[in-house]
């Protein structure tokens, strides 16, 4: 689901969260713990400690479900955690090819959007495929577009 | 009239065979955003209910469930 200006929400996020397959419980609680702190953009920057003690887990734990969000292709670093800054990271939808590659995830975040492809069938994050109602259209084999009549016709 | 809304006023109980009469559609709907089977969903209310989180009142007409605080958690600010 993408909104009017087309850019998918925290919401939207937070439902391919719940569905991804590919990560362990605690992580998609952390993830879920972090969604309520996202701005529209998805980004998000919450202490290490402040996460730790919400969740009642150690800050190490903090780390793992970090790294096994960015291996999943949910979470890509935007600035970089050191002394003194912390991190920025920002919630992306994880290839639908392959979500094990996570530096494609915003490329594929890309392509869904150019193609209207509904976000529920292109971030399946492992979990079972489920499509509702009329399959999407295919667009022009030349040029992509799903109301082309020059290419094809 | 009092007594008649006392009747029908639900007991919550921290009852996990409650899950069981839990309405389908409810089941289903958790099965489908979790990507998870109803079995799997039902399971995890039962959890939710054994850890206290989750308490469970049935009166003759619907089945109603309640976050809880338990008591070795309590309230988080």
């Amino acid at each position: 689901m993408v909104n009017g200006k087309g850019r998918r929400t925290v919401k939207d996020w937070q439902r391919v969260v719940f569905r991804c397959q590919s990560v362990r419980s605690v992580t998609k609680v952390g993830l879920i713990y972090l969604s309520h702190h996202m701005r529209a953009d998805r980004t998000v920057s919450r202490p290490r400690r402040l996460i730790a003690d919400a969740l009642g887990i150690s800050e190490r734990t903090v780390d793992r479900i970090v790294v096994d969000a960015h291996e999943a292709g949910l979470l890509s670093t935007v600035v970089r955690g050191r002394k003194g800054v912390t991190a920025v990271y920002q919630g992306i939808f994880p290839d639908p090819v392959q979500s094990d590659t996570p530096s494609r995830a915003e490329t594929a975040q890309t392509v869904a959007l150019k193609t209207d492809i509904s976000p529920f069938s292109a971030t399946t994050c492992g979990a079972p495929v489920v499509t509702t109602g009329e399959p999407e259209p295919f667009g022009c084999e030349v040029c992509g577009d799903a109301g082309c009549s020059e290419c094809c016709s | 009239m009092l007594g008649v809304l006392l009747m029908n006023a639900p007991e919550f109980t921290f009852d996990p065979a409650l899950v069981d009469r839990l309405d389908a559609s409810f089941i289903d709907a958790m099965a489908r955003d979790l990507a998870i089977t109803p079995h799997q969903a039902r399971e995890c209310l039962r959890d939710g209910v054994r850890a206290g989180l989750l308490s469970i009142a049935a009166t003759t007409d619907e089945v109603v469930i309640r976050g809880e605080f338990p008591p070795d958690v309590g309230e988080v600010s």
